[in-house]
């Protein structure tokens, strides 16, 4: 169902309505290789092709390097501008001029899964010594599971998310210290989203409350009273 | 071991419709290209401008003769 056309420094056109000819294409073609999306299945406007993706392979390994800096042209037809009829027909143009960002690794490849698997050993990154200009500020989600994060050095946002975790903030402004009950201080913002909360802070009130249970909704005993209304970041304690 | 770190990078070309045509490595030694039309809606009375997607033209540095098994997936 679809059409191909390779041919270095030629192509123009794929199948008869699919060309980059015209000016706009002339600016930035002949191009090396020109994709026809799909033969004609149905009525104007009924059978739009909005988002696709194809997988480009060749006799050896590619990167982006082959991409980098060269020219794309898209050829639309029944386009509806702001909504007016399916009439119109748009060739679109641009040089893939961006920064190529890290995206995962092939023997170590991403997962927002922090435990470490079954058995976690969950790192502790420690203080170290800060670098100038750098911000250690983090936001961290955890994401499902049972998991220990910590927040390291810089005032975090941390979410726990699906799972029961051990949130740790961290040992500067990260920590939350009880003294003798009457102040407290926090570092960071803590979000337990999933209902096993276990400190709870009543803006209305002041209350600063510790639910044994986890649940954010069992009984709970007040161990501050603070102003009511606070934003619990670090710069208000 | 050694590791290769994969990497992906956009383009977004400005238009009424617009589109984003985003390119990505894969462990396979393979690009994958995802092209997905962008409008901004500016307020109220701007509708969407919607097309059909119907062809993709590019360029490449090294110059490719023969595309083992290129293949589109229709979304």
């Amino acid at each position: 169902m679809t059409t191909y056309l390779v041919d270095a420094n030629e192509v123009m056109q794929v199948e008869n309505d699919v060309t980059m000819s015209g000016e706009v294409g002339k600016s930035v073609g002949p191009f090396d290789v020109g994709r026809d999306r799909v033969r004609h299945l149905g009525e104007i406007g009924k059978d739009d092709i909005r988002e696709t993706s194809f997988t480009l392979s060749a006799s050896k390994p590619l990167s982006l390097e082959s991409v980098l800096q060269q020219h794309f042209g898209l050829r639309l037809t029944s386009v509806g501008n702001n909504g007016d009829g399916r009439e119109l027909s748009l060739k679109l143009t641009g040089q893939l001029t961006g920064t190529p960002k890290v995206i995962g690794d092939t023997t170590n490849p991403p997962s927002d899964d922090t435990s470490g698997g079954d058995n976690p050993t969950p790192q502790d990154p420690g203080t170290g010594a800060p670098l100038p200009g750098v911000s250690y500020d983090d936001l961290i989600e955890a994401g499902d599971g049972n998991d220990t994060i910590y927040g390291g050095l810089g005032d975090d946002e941390m979410q726990g998310e699906g799972g029961d975790d051990l949130i740790i903030g961290g040992k500067d402004n990260g920590t939350l210290t009880w003294n003798g009950g009457v102040s407290v201080k926090i570092g960071d913002n803590l979000y337990g989203k999933d209902g096993n909360d276990y400190i709870l802070y009543d803006t209305k009130t002041g209350y600063l409350r510790y639910v044994a249970d986890g649940s954010g909704k069992g009984a709970s005993v007040i161990v501050a009273k603070l102003k009511p209304g606070l934003a619990l970041t670090h710069a208000d304690f | 071991m050694s590791s290769t770190s994969l990497r992906a990078v956009d383009l977004l070309i400005q238009g009424e419709p617009g589109a984003l045509v985003a390119v990505s490595e894969t462990p396979e030694g393979t690009l994958t290209f995802r092209i997905r039309m962008t409008d901004v809606i500016n307020g109220a009375v701007d509708a969407p401008d919607i097309a059909d997607l119907r062809g993709l033209f590019f360029t490449y540095r090294m110059r490719l003769c023969s595309p083992a098994s290129p293949s589109l997936d229709r979304t």
